[in-house]
């Protein structure tokens, strides 16, 4: 169990079309005292927060209404911001060369998904 | 069989009725005779002949069974369709092999009854077409019996063809019309003796003691000398004639000096052509093991013998050199031709000969293997090998009259010259020289000598009579001029009564000497002036031409007679009258002397006029002279030269011509050969084309079969999508479908070409290596291989090709096109991959609505309701969209499901209202969402919390800002009164944030008396469109 205070303060892009979803991640997000940017359901919207909201770390859906998140995931690389891809489908659906890109498989316990998240924060430079 | 029975065997054919009727009607009983009648009959039909003969004879008439035992006075008929013989005195009846005309039944029937009865049998051949009966006959009298034959005389018979080919055999004892046969048959003397055998003449017979007188008398009757006869034969000749007229032997030697034609008939019969086969065994020994062998001697491949029987009759001496040939030729490496010319005047007898087929009774004398080897036999004929009368060619020819053949190994000529007088001699034995070939053989019969042609022939065997051809030059032939000028056709038998009777009394004898003593010189001519017989003394007058010999009685004439005898033999031939009294004054030794001449005519012999020339010497008396003033001597020799030299040359001409002629008719008797040859080569090939025709029938019918094959496989090789290259073991291109065309760059004219030279459109370098790896291992090969621009992918197999012999004999290379098929895999996975993303997706969904629901939910009860009820709505969402196959869904369809649950049976406190709408999946899940969060309030809380209170729901869509709005109003009335609440629940802040992020719309909230209104707004085209307006109206 991740304790609250290591996400305190952290600025969290959320990107995920589901509501539900969005709701209670962003739910538990605000419980950690994180400020959540969002939480996005569309592509457009998550890929101009991607490249001008300041972020510390985002959690991104694979799949927007039919969109791939994708070129928001790029313009978070580009400017260094770690991320993590929720994603119903397997491992292979990551475009070529971003294999190394972290995935969270849905369904994930909230646990996991923090574990996941403190990892990247915590890292000097994803 | 009493002792002194006769049966008498009677043939008949067409005609046969009418000529059996004359022979016996009023027919007495007769006294030791037994008929035996054997009629030509229809196979098929019922005989009445014996019924028709009881008419017209007192005698019994029945018809033979098998078996019946012969009685004197009973007459037999022969039913129809048997062939009948008799053995013992008893006929047999025998069914026939082939038809009953084939089969001669009558030659059949006397040929028995000659071996059955010797010398009692008697033969009766009456009228009929064909030569049926002729061999019997001759059977008959070879055993002594008596053969007779009908004749003209009045009635002759209708059909005279049995009778004359009979005849014509010479073996007929007497040619009688049928009213006078049967008086002599009744007159017969009783059954004779039985024969003696040849070898056992008893040395007593009274007859031995006067054979030289009766050969003196036939001697001096007819001409020929029979000392030299063979004995036996001579004697049974002589009692059988005795026996006929019933004389004893004294008796029979004093008629035979009485009566001239009784001589002349003993010849005859001693003249029977006895040509049985291999007769005179010694004979043929001696030509077998001397004469062939020399005549082959030096003869191959290329050569030819040629042999000449001469007067051939029914052929067993042709036939019998012609084996003996046939059986040293095949001894022989490098065998000739053989050409055997058997030729005779009579036309019947060359007919039978032709056939080649003979009664048992004539081929006894043959040993049983040359029988067996030579000889087909049926029903107690036989025949000669087919091989062996192929050798023979048979013709009716002339020794006197027609010109001979040339180039002629040996020619066999035996009893013939009897026949002929010193004269035909004289023709027909130079005629012989110039057949032969250098050193050529000659066979004559056994009483028969060249006599006055010793320098053209030397006897080189003396008791066989054989003689060879002397290389002395040619004579001129005389074939008589005469003949060919003339055509005549007279035949030799005519010749031969001419010749009997010519110089056969005293009378005659002293014709001669006044001839030699007291006549005149004279000569007879015929009308072209050649001399045919010479008085003696003419000597004064005539004298040999200079030249060549010439018989020309002009060109013989001395000189100063000439003119005269011409102009004497002109005014005759004009004339017809005799010249008489013409006296032409001529010198000879120096004295002058005056010579009578006279011509006249004398009577025609065979349609030849002949005129007699003589000579009278008369008193020297000195002419008149005005009675013919004699020519300027010069001029008269002159054209006498002139004219000796025309006739030198025209003779020359004629005997040029004459040669030409002879050539001419040799060759023509080799076409007649070599056409019969053809006529059988013809039927070889005949039945050889038929072969072929069948042959053909079925070849073309197989070609059909190939071609509709060919057709098939063409069809589905054009047809056929599955691209397909045939290749030998060399990886070269045999054949390809037309499918081929899209991955290979094939055309037709690629065949025999390598594969690898092939541009291809598929990446597949391993091609080569892949398919000698079949070629070797047998086991097919599969692969996915995809064309360079990667719009098509092709299961490739490579399979051995098999060729009908099981022997594999190349492979097999197959593509599939199987894009479709890899597109749908991919598809497949896809869709796979959208579920497991959905599911996992809405897994998270009810994961992330428990989470929040349990957080607002102070009881576990209260948790339960909320949670499933949420979980129910999304349910109901998901069975509407999958009812739909996850298109768009009507917005009136998913607000009726989700109030579903809250709506009992007959209540309606929901009012829908709206035109169409189709909503997208998303939008359909989140409006069931909200209208399900809205519901649960309004049961809560709001109208539905109270029974009279209802719920209205309407919808519609409106123009702002350009684009299309759905307004959709949730309207309670009648419910309790509420306020608005102070803090926003769960329920609506969802509805507020679900239209807004799901939506992208706005839902405003207002707390009216009557209930909670709560309206969202949004873009049409963010949730879907318009429907169709018959999807509404539920």
């Amino acid at each position: 169990m991740t304790t609250p205070a290591e996400f305190a303060g952290l600025r969290v892009l959320l990107v995920e079309d589901e509501l539900a979803i969005a709701m209670m991640l962003e739910l538990a997000l605000e419980e950690r005292q994180c400020t959540v940017v969002g939480p996005y359901g569309s592509l457009d919207e998550a890929r101009s927060a991607a490249r001008t909201e300041p972020i510390d770390v985002a959690v991104l859906d694979i799949n927007l209404a039919g969109e791939m998140v994708y070129p928001a995931a790029e313009a978070l690389a580009e400017r260094n911001i770690p991320f993590l891809l929720l994603s119903g489908y397997g491992s292979a659906r990551l475009p070529p060369g971003r294999q190394h890109w972290p995935v969270c498989g849905k369904p994930f316990s909230l646990d996991d998904l923090f574990a996941r998240l403190a990892r990247l924060v915590s890292k000097p430079d994803p | 069989m009493t002792g002194n029975l006769r049966i008498v065997g009677i043939g008949a054919s067409a005609g046969g009725i009418e000529a059996l009727r004359g022979f016996f009607h009023g027919m007495p009983e007769p006294d030791g005779l037994a008929f035996v009648v054997v009629l030509h009959l229809s196979p098929d039909r019922t005989s009445m002949l014996a019924e028709v003969l009881r008419q017209w004879s007192s005698i019994p008439v029945q018809q033979a069974t098998d078996g019946t035992a012969v009685a004197a006075g009973e007459v037999y008929v022969i039913p129809p369709n048997v062939l009948m013989t008799i053995e013992g005195g008893r006929l047999h009846l025998l069914p026939p092999t082939t038809t009953v005309r084939e089969n001669k039944p009558i030659d059949v029937f006397f040929t028995s009854l000659a071996a059955d009865q010797r010398a009692a049998a008697v033969g009766v051949v009456l009228s009929g077409t064909g030569s049926d009966g002729s061999l019997g006959l001759r059977a008959i009298k070879e055993a002594g019996g008596l053969s007779l034959a009908q004749g003209g005389n009045g009635h002759g018979p209708q059909y005279g063809d049995m009778p004359s080919s009979a005849i014509s055999t010479g073996a007929v004892d007497l040619i009688l019309p049928v009213e006078a046969m049967a008086e002599r048959i009744l007159n017969l003397p009783a059954r004779p003796e039985p024969e003696p055998e040849e070898a056992a003449i008893p040395a007593d017979t009274p007859l031995i003691d006067l054979l030289p007188q009766i050969c003196q008398i036939l001697r001096e009757q007819v001409g020929h000398d029979f000392s030299g006869y063979k004995r036996p034969t001579f004697i049974r000749r002589v009692q059988r004639r005795m026996q006929f007229l019933g004389l004893d032997a004294p008796g029979y030697v004093r008629r035979l000096r009485a009566d001239p034609n009784e001589a002349l008939l003993l010849f005859q019969d001693l003249l029977i052509r006895v040509t049985n086969f291999f007769r005179d065994s010694a004979t043929y020994r001696t030509l077998e093991t001397d004469i062939i062998p020399r005549i082959f001697a030096g003869k191959g491949r290329n050569d030819a013998v040629r042999v000449w029987v001469a007067g051939c009759a029914t052929g067993e001496e042709a036939y019998s050199i012609a084996m003996l040939l046939y059986e040293y030729r095949a001894q022989l490496p490098d065998s000739p031709k053989l050409q055997v010319l058997a030729t005779d005047i009579d036309e019947m007898a060359i007919n039978l000969a032709r056939s080649g087929r003979y009664p048992a009774l004539l081929v006894k004398d043959i040993p049983p293997e040359r029988l067996a080897h030579l000889f087909t036999s049926t029903d107690g004929t036989y025949q000669v090998r087919k091989e062996v009368r192929e050798l023979c060619t048979f013709s009716t020819h002339s020794v006197i009259r027609d010109p001979p053949f040339s180039r002629i190994d040996l020619i066999s000529c035996r009893n013939l010259l009897i026949y002929l007088d010193t004269e035909l001699q004289e023709r027909v034995i130079p005629a012989f020289h110039y057949s032969l070939v250098r050193d050529g053989y000659l066979l004559l019969g056994s009483s028969e000598m060249v006599s006055r042609h010793h320098e053209l022939f030397t006897l080189i065997d003396k008791p066989h009579r054989i003689f060879q051809r002397c290389d002395t030059p040619s004579r001129s032939l005389q074939v008589s001029s005469l003949a060919l000028s003339t055509r005549h056709t007279v035949g030799l038998a005519q010749r031969r009564s001419d010749s009997l009777v010519g110089w056969s009394n005293i009378a005659q004898a002293a014709k001669d000497r006044i001839l030699e003593r007291h006549a005149p010189a004279f000569v007879v001519v015929d009308a072209q002036g050649e001399i045919l017989h010479f008085s003696p003394r003419t000597g004064r007058y005539l004298e040999p031409a200079a030249g060549m010999p010439t018989r020309d009685l002009v060109s013989m004439a001395k000189r100063g007679l000439r003119l005269e005898v011409r102009a004497a033999l002109r005014k005759v031939l004009a004339t017809g009258q005799p010249v008489e009294g013409m006296r032409v004054q001529m010198d000879t030794d120096g004295l002058s002397h005056t010579v009578g001449l006279s011509v006249e005519p004398l009577q025609p012999r065979d349609g030849h006029r002949m005129f007699i020339v003589v000579f009278h010497e008369t008193a020297n008396a000195p002419q008149p002279e005005t009675d013919t003033a004699p020519l300027p001597r010069e001029s008269t020799d002159e054209l006498e030269r002139e004219l000796s030299n025309t006739r030198e040359q025209l003779q020359s001409i004629v005997e040029e011509h004459d040669t030409a002629l002879e050539e001419l008719k040799s060759s023509n008797e080799e076409l007649q050969s070599t056409n019969e040859e053809l006529e059988t080569s013809k039927e070889e090939i005949q039945s050889v084309n038929e072969e072929l025709q069948t042959t053909n029938a079925q070849l073309n019918m197989k070609v059909e079969e190939l071609d509709h094959a060919n057709n098939d496989l063409r069809n589905l090789f054009e047809s056929t999508q599955v691209a397909t290259i045939f290749l030998d073991r060399f990886m070269v291109v045999r054949s390809f479908t037309p499918a081929v065309a899209g991955i290979y760059n094939l055309i037709p004219g690629d065949r025999g070409r390598p594969l690898a030279d092939i541009v291809s459109q598929i990446d597949y370098p391993d091609l080569q290596a892949d398919t000698r790896r079949v070629l070797n291992t047998l086991q097919p090969f599969d692969r996915r291989v995809i064309r360079h621009d990667g719009s098509a992918q092709y299961l490739m197999r490579i399979l051995p090709y098999r060729a009908a012999d099981s022997q594999v004999d190349g492979a097999l290379v197959t593509f599939t096109d199987i894009t479709s098929v890899v597109q749908a895999e991919q598809q497949e996975r896809v869709m796979v991959d959208e579920l497991n993303h959905r599911v996992r997706n809405m897994l998270t969904v009810v994961i992330s609505i428990a989470t929040q629901t349990i957080r607002r939910s102070s009881t576990l009860e209260e948790f339960s309701k909320a949670f499933i009820g949420r979980v129910n709505a999304l349910a109901s969402a998901y069975t509407l969209l999958s009812r739909d196959n996850w298109t768009s869904v009507p917005l009136r369809d998913v607000l009726t499901e989700e109030l579903r649950p809250f709506m009992s049976a007959g209540e309606s406190r929901f009012a829908l209202e709206g035109e169409a709408v189709l909503l997208q999946p998303r939008a359909a899940l989140a409006f069931g969402m909200i209208i399900h969060e809205l519901t649960t309030n309004a049961v809560k809380y709001g109208a539905l919390s109270v029974p009279d209170g209802r719920v209205e729901l309407s919808w519609n869509i409106l123009r702002q800002d350009g684009a299309d709005q759905l307004i959709c109003c949730w309207t309670e009335r009648d419910g309790p009164q509420i306020e608005r609440p102070q803090r926003r629940g769960f329920g609506l802040g969802l509805i507020e944030r679900s239209t807004k992020y799901e939506l992208e719309g706005e839902a405003i909230s207002d707390w009216q008396p009557g209930g909670l209104a709560v309206t969202l707004k949004m873009p049409l085209g963010a949730i879907g469109g318009r429907g169709r307006a018959s999807s509404e109206g539920m």
